[in-house]
């Protein structure tokens, strides 16, 4: 059953045409890793998904509804969830702040119920901090729970902001670069949760440079390239692919000295 | 010195700690007080500071609206005076029996006070609507155009406001029930008006401690985060500006009621700017340190209003030397402590 699918999304900065008709498909319950050089429209992509720089043309279709051009945090609300390539953490909240921010569902976000902040409200609130507290745990971030967002590290912060877009139980979760910055060990934690939360029925669409890392992750890879799905398919198959090979990995070969 | 201060408002803690409830006892304190036949009499030399004081508790009301505007989700209002002259201009215009050359349609309090409050609301939706989608310096040049306009209107429409005279007769129910007794009606009207400072000082602080507060504060650092995680920013802004503005509305209402006459000379960017500065002496993003931070630049005013014919200085000399110390403090504040006096410096991302 496909969850999102989307069809001739045009979008250019000046004379550079960052999206060309990628055009993808998700499946429920896949893993589906988004490949590409540098500049391949990946990001562009994700935002034109999201809502945060809606597509000049084409359409976006998330569980059979079209979601082009609504503000992200309808899209969030509709289980679209991101995170971003440059960490957004509140670096004026602390981290359990940050992940609470996630919780979905709050009375006390609405201006009456925050007032009289009765039993309902409470309640919430209490169950928002259990379970921010359990995913801060997992990504081991515990013992920085009250320290302020802007003292963590680059790792730490893609953590961060995996743990807090968590909070809002995503259908679809796509992520942008996840294991950038991150030390291998955690990264393999990351991956691992992934495929749990995978197991539990969450779809993923995840940006990533890290091949190996996405090799045994993914169901399908799709290679984005100048705007446009230059090939799609098995991880296996994919990066044997000359194409691919030509447009990606040379690619990588230049960049390795990073 | 600061410790003194620190421990000075340590003290007052039962005070902030129970605004509500404290807030609550004051009002029906000034209600007892009026139906008393007390007939409290102010001794002569203490009129000035008294007058400052409820000066105080209606720049109270401001402040702490445009510091959960400005201070807690970012947006900036240059022209919070604006709403704060609609607000009294329209309490006025509906209570005045005999405004003298404005319309004055002679209605109950009540009716002027909720009008203010409304009046200022609309006003605030309108200008929110416009410009809060927009990125933020739209947001403080179309407040400052705002208040603007509304000054020029207040002068140039002459026969709906009262043009430079303002308007007069204005009711003032607290005076009237205290028949008349110009001392009485000043000490209950203060008692009333903290009453009702404490009251909204409460609400703000709860509404700022819930997952609310944690939404603006969001908001205010990044705006595109807070979205990506399913707040809906642009309401958020809207109703923090409302409330602000409705705020400012009230404080015009009650500035109005309790003075009797209001004129446009009382409603200048002066009031916008000394909000500001009150929210960055005291600590922006805190209500008590928007409160003290006032309390401090009112306090000043006060002082220096003393010193004047004790230093043999002009009027004139003493109106700018005071401008200059304020200039003064405030650059020592920004230099030393950014934060203000009880603002977080790491809340405000000035730590690095």
């Amino acid at each position: 059953m496909t969850l999102l699918e989307t069809e001739g999304l045009e979008k250019s900065f000046g004379a550079v045409q960052a999206l060309d008709h990628p055009d993808i498909s998700v499946q429920r319950g896949e893993i589906v890793g988004l490949i590409g050089p540098n500049g391949a429209g990946k990001s562009t992509f994700f935002n034109a998904l999201t809502g945060v720089d809606p597509p000049d043309a084409g359409t976006v279709w998330f569980d059979g509804e079209d979601i082009t051009g609504l503000s992200p945090d309808r899209v969030a609300r509709r289980g679209l969830v991101r995170t971003f390539q440059q960490t957004r953490e509140i670096g004026t909240m602390t981290v359990i702040d940050n992940i609470r921010l996630g919780g979905t569902d709050r009375p006390g976000e609405r201006t009456v119920p925050a007032l009289i902040n009765g039993e309902r409200t409470r309640e919430r609130e209490a169950e928002v901090t259990t379970r921010a507290t359990e995913l801060l745990e997992f990504f081991d971030l515990d013992h920085m729970a009250d320290s302020y967002a802007s003292s963590l590290s680059g790792g730490q912060r893609k953590l961060l902001e995996i743990a807090r877009a968590l909070m809002l139980e995503p259908e679809l979760f796509v992520l942008d670069e996840p294991l950038a910055g991150v030390n291998p060990t955690l990264g393999q934690s990351i991956t691992e949760y992934i495929g749990r939360l995978n197991d539990d029925g969450m779809t993923f669409v995840i940006i990533e440079h890290d091949i190996e890392a996405l090799r045994g992750l993914v169901d399908r890879l799709v290679v984005m390239h100048q705007g446009r799905v230059l090939a799609e398919g098995d991880p296996e198959d994919i990066l044997s692919n000359d194409r691919v090979v030509d447009a990606y990995l040379g690619d990588m070969v230049a960049e390795a000295p990073e | 010195m600061s410790d003194r201060l620190f421990e000075t408002l340590g003290r007052l803690r039962v005070v902030f700690d129970h605004p509500g409830l404290v807030g609550a006892g004051v009002f029906v304190f000034g209600l007892v007080l009026l139906l008393s036949p007390l007939q409290p009499e102010i001794p002569g030399g203490t009129q000035a500071i008294l007058q400052v004081a409820l000066l105080f508790l209606v720049y109270g009301l401001l402040v702490t609206g445009v510091n959960l505007q400005y201070g807690f989700t970012g947006l900036v209002n240059f022209g919070h005076v604006a709403f704060f002259a609609v607000g009294a201009y329209a309490a006025g215009m509906l209570t005045a029996s005999d405004p003298f050359a404005g319309i004055g349609l002679g209605l109950h309090w009540t009716v002027g006070l909720l009008g203010a409050i409304l009046a200022a609301a609309l006003l605030g939706a309108l200008v929110g609507a416009s410009t809060l989608r927009l990125r933020d310096d739209f947001l403080a040049i179309a407040t400052i155009a705002t208040a603007e306009i509304v000054h020029d209107v207040l002068i140039g429409f002459e026969s709906v406001t009262g043009g430079n005279v303002g308007l007069l007769d204005i009711s003032q129910p607290v005076y009237d029930l205290a028949n008349g007794d110009a001392d009485t009606g000043l000490i209950v009207t203060l008692v009333l008006y903290l009453g009702v400072l404490l009251a909204v000082f409460a609400l703000l602080t709860r509404l700022t401690s819930a997952a609310y507060g944690d939404v603006l504060r969001a908001i205010r650092s990044d705006e595109l985060a807070t979205q990506a995680l399913g707040k809906s920013v642009f309401s958020y802004k809207m109703q923090v500006f409302v409330y602000g503005t409705a705020l400012a509305g009230l404080a015009g209402g009650l500035w109005a009621l309790a003075l009797g006459a209001i004129s446009p000379g009382m409603f200048t960017i002066d009031v916008t700017i000394t909000l500001y500065i009150a929210m960055y002496i005291g600590g922006i993003g805190t209500h008590r340190g928007a409160l003290l931070g006032l309390f401090l630049i009112v306090g000043l005013r006060l002082f220096t209003r003393f010193l004047n014919g004790v230093v043999p200085l002009t009027q004139t000399q003493f109106a700018s030397g005071r401008l200059v110390l304020i200039g003064l403090i405030l650059i020592f504040i920004i230099r030393f402590r950014p934060q203000g006096l009880l603002g977080d410096a790491k809340e405000l991302g000035l730590d690095s």
